[in-house]
């Protein structure tokens, strides 16, 4: 069984993003920590890059201030090579087609393998264009995980059945970023999903309470949870480990509730 | 898609599951050391209840031709595929009885292989040895093959998908391996034929301009681009919608634009004669406007009731807003908080035609960020909106959509050269930023190898310094905004600032497709400082009484350059993209002269 998948074994998972080098990597290194320790079940890892055009502001006001801390992709892998032996849980990247791209694919998921890095989200690789990123991913056990939007339709079949790791289900159209209301019909896209095949889907995009959390876990296998601890990290700063531990614990415990 | 050919049935039952699972082709052997020949008799049986849809290849082993022709004359096999030592007359006998061939070679030594690649027959095959069942050792070796080949030998419903995305053959052959005890198993015929189906389902990055373009967005899109891609390739051929835009293009847009002889810019420079393709004298003062009529028609038809658009100088999206008001759909421009500035007067435009203005503070505030958030809104909104992208770049379709809808201008040049010189240019020169009105300008000559094709790419203050914008010159290959193509990027693939005095080429990425043809040396992209075009643009203004845009002064500047080192017989098209009156403040500034817009 893939790190991954364990991270869904027998229970809902709580799934927390942060960008790397928001407000520097010290302190991402100890949210990573505080995430694992109130019940975070996987991490996403954002790279930071220049232009995330699947972003809302909350995550692209946290690429631009880790960019303007003069963080590289270099930096990321050394910090994660750092921190990864006191984590448990599996930990993904979250970044954009250019940052792999441009370092070199084998390279990159060489370094993601050497780091202790289980998967990789491109929220600008498609399907369709998936081949090229998945083929050198897979040479070095990285899951490339598909994403299915509401939009997906038809496409679903087709995406899940090759589907890795896990999928990522977009709750709703638009760019990251908490929303009051999520969309009705993400149980639809789960249950299509589920026809296909076994690979555990986690709901992201919007969610923001522990209520949502808990509703979207209930109805897929997990819950994924950016903009909303992004904005506490935007608020505390070198703080915020604390503040982000606090919130997640809260969203772990409104799992148990419902 | 991978064509199959499930060979040597034998049996009613096997062509009655052939008849379900829909292979392309089925084989009959003739060849009576095989456990699965067949009698003539038999095989007309067969063939009498074989779904007509299903062609009917007879397979043998060096039997004389005129049993292959009586076979065929008798509509009992379509095809015949030759396994023994058939030679050139033979095949070249059967071909000129229009008997379609199929010759089978083995994939064991080069030369082989190169009879293969040269063989007359209408399609080749590859097998490992002779109906044995047994895997080609090396299937590396064929994917040098050079023409399309049928793959066959050992392949079962395990490793037909491994064996087709290694070697991508036209078809793929079995028979062993859809057998249990000599005879065919329906269960495996099934599991044969749902696995390569299921391989061949696997959707290919479309949209490539050899390793350039692709539709590299979030999922969130990609029905939206196939939707756009459908609708698109069904109106470009729809008489009526073409009847629709060519009325609008030439009664709206006031074209044909004039291919104007430059006579004093000619004498002046003494060199080959200039022409200027005048897309300034188009309606809303661009090229722009060809593009947008053609996708906001097709918009329209595909029942969309809402235009959004990225801008960078505002040209295009000035056009977009135009198009907007005269079709009655809503439209909003996304523009660089920074360019709404430089672009006042623009703006009032916009909102002067009924659009919304949004300025947008993401990133550096340029063109690109207007791009990105255009985008961003897409995705929030897609049923009732369409994306009119200004340039050939982002995802497939786009670089291919606006590339067609601007190739009127090469359309037009052609014919007005030809009228007016009685021969084809020897050099075509147009601006580029993303490329859309210098693939308009090249698009109907890149097939004529005489005629040279020039881009010119924004290189502010130089391609040695930070502060360019020419992407050809100084970038690198990268992903960004949908698209494969070469971007301004630091080591770490994050997109460069650009720089350049022109708002409309300050983009840090080019066309995929303007990328592919500095690839394959079919066009060449030359730099252009802010310096040469300012000059440029006083230059012909002052000769020949245009006025011409900030972004198409680049080419007149490289066209100065150019002229003179040609003979008096030689002939070069400018392509005036735009019209510069927007222009004009920012000159002024930049010769240190402050006038109030």
């Amino acid at each position: 069984m893939s790190n991954i998948a364990k991270a869904f074994e027998n229970k809902k998972a709580f799934i927390p993003f942060i960008t790397c080098g928001d407000p520097d990597l010290d302190t991402t290194k100890k949210i990573i920590i505080e995430l694992e320790k109130n019940g975070a079940d996987l991490i996403e890892l954002g790279i930071p890059f220049s232009d995330p055009t699947a972003e809302g502001p909350v995550i692209q006001g946290a690429n631009i201030r880790a960019l303007a801390n003069g963080i590289t992709t270099d930096d990321v892998f050394a910090m994660v090579k750092e921190v990864k032996p006191q984590v448990n849980i599996p930990l993904v990247f979250m970044t954009y087609a250019n940052v792999v791209f441009s370092y070199g694919m084998d390279r990159f998921f060489e370094n993601c393998k050497e780091s202790g890095i289980d998967g990789i989200i491109l929220p600008d690789v498609p399907y369709e264009e998936k081949a090229e990123f998945e083929g050198a991913a897979r040479d070095f056990d990285i899951d490339f995980i598909s994403m299915i939007a509401p939009t997906s339709a038809d496409r679903i079949d087709m995406i899940s059945k090759s589907a890795k790791g896990f999928i990522y289900v977009v709750s709703s159209l638009g760019v990251t970023g908490t929303r009051s209301k999520l969309n009705g019909n993400i149980k639809d896209l789960v249950d299509r999903v589920r026809k296909n095949t076994d690979v555990p889907c986690a709901v992201g995009f919007g969610i923001s309470t522990p209520e949502q959390a808990a509703e979207m876990a209930n109805i897929s296998d997990g819950a994924i949870v950016g903009s909303a601890i992004v904005r506490v990290v935007e608020k505390y700063g070198v703080e915020a480990p604390k503040h982000v531990g606090e919130l997640v614990k809260s969203m772990k415990e409104a799992y148990y509730v419902s | 898609m991978t064509n199959i050919k499930l060979c040597g049935l034998t049996r009613e039952e096997d062509i009655k599951k052939a008849n379900e699972l829909k292979p392309e082709y089925v084989g009959f052997v003739f060849y009576d050391k095989s456990h699965r020949n067949l009698t003539k008799a038999q095989a007309k049986k067969l063939k009498s209840i074989l779904n007509p849809e299903i062609k009917a290849v007879g397979v043998f082993v060096d039997a004389p031709t005129s049993e292959v022709e009586d076979l065929f004359q008798d509509n009992i096999i379509d095809v015949a595929q030759l396994h023994g030592n058939e030679d050139e007359d033979y095949i070249k006998e059967l071909m000129d009885n229009n008997i379609p061939v199929i010759k089978t070679f083995k994939a064991n030594s080069p030369e082989e292989l190169i009879k293969a690649e040269k063989s007359s027959a209408d399609m080749i095959m590859f097998d490992a040895g002779c109906g044995e069942g047994n895997l080609i050792n090396d299937l590396q070796i064929l994917t040098y093959i050079d023409r399309p080949f049928i793959l066959a030998g050992g392949l079962n419903q395990e490793n037909v998908a491994a064996a087709i995305e290694k070697v991508k053959p036209f078809g793929v052959d079995v028979s062993t391996g859809i057998e249990t005890d000599k005879l065919k198993d329906s269960n495996k015929m099934k599991k044969f034929v749902e696995a390569v189906r299921e391989e061949s389902d696997m959707a290919e990055s479309k949209g490539r301009f050899g390793v350039h373009g692709g539709q590299y967005i979030p999922e969130t899109l990609m029905n939206a681009v196939i939707e756009l891609e459908e609708a698109y390739n069904h109106y470009k051929n729809d008489p009526e919608f073409n009847k629709e835009l060519t009325d609008l293009l030439n009664d709206y847009a006031g074209r044909p634009s004039l291919l104007y002889y430059a006579k004093k810019m000619t004498e002046d420079l003494g060199g080959a004669k200039i022409y200027l393709k005048r897309e300034d004298l188009n309606h809303t003062g661009s090229h722009k406007i060809n593009n947008v009529l053609g996708q906001a028609l097709l918009a329209k038809k595909m029942g969309k009731t809402r235009l959004i658009a990225e801008t960078g100088a505002g040209q295009h999206g000035v056009a977009t807003a135009t198009a907007a008001a005269l079709l009655g759909m809503e439209c909003v421009v996304f523009m660089g908080k920074e360019d709404t500035e430089r672009q006042a007067l623009n703006v009032y435009r916009m909102r002067l035609l009924g659009a919304e203005v949004v300025p947008v503070t993401s990133g550096t505030a340029t063109l690109k960020d207007a791009v990105s958030e255009a985008m961003r809104e897409w995705t929030t909104r897609i049923d009732d909106t369409h994306y009119c992208l200004g340039s050939v770049m982002g995802p497939h379709p786009f670089p291919t959509i606006v590339r067609d809808f601007q190739a009127v201008i090469s359309r037009e040049s052609r014919a007005q050269i030809l009228e007016a010189e009685g021969k084809l240019p020897d050099a075509v020169i147009a601006c580029v930023g993303g490329g859309s009105n210098a693939i308009g300008s090249f698009y109907h000559y890149i097939n004529d190898e005489s005629v040279q094709l020039i881009g010119c790419e924004a290189a502010g203050r130089g391609i040695d310094t930070f502060e360019t914008a020419a992407t050809v010159n100084t970038g690198k290959i990268g992903i960004f905004h949908g698209m494969k193509s070469y971007f301004c990027q630091d080591e770490y693939g994050q997109i460069a600032p650009v720089y350049s005095i022109s708002a409309g080429l300050d983009y840090p990425g080019v066309g995929p497709e303007h990328a592919h043809l500095h690839d394959i040396g079919r066009a060449k992209y030359v730099p252009v400082t802010d310096d040469e075009a300012v000059e440029a643009f006083e230059y012909i203004a002052k000769t020949e009484g245009i006025i011409a845009a900030i972004e198409s002064s680049h080419a007149i500047a490289y066209a100065k350059k150019l002229a003179p080192t040609m003979s008096k017989d030689q002939v070069i098209i400018v392509t005036v993209s735009g019209r510069g009156d927007k222009d004009c403040a920012a000159i002024a500034r930049y010769r240190g002269e402050d006038i109030h817009e």
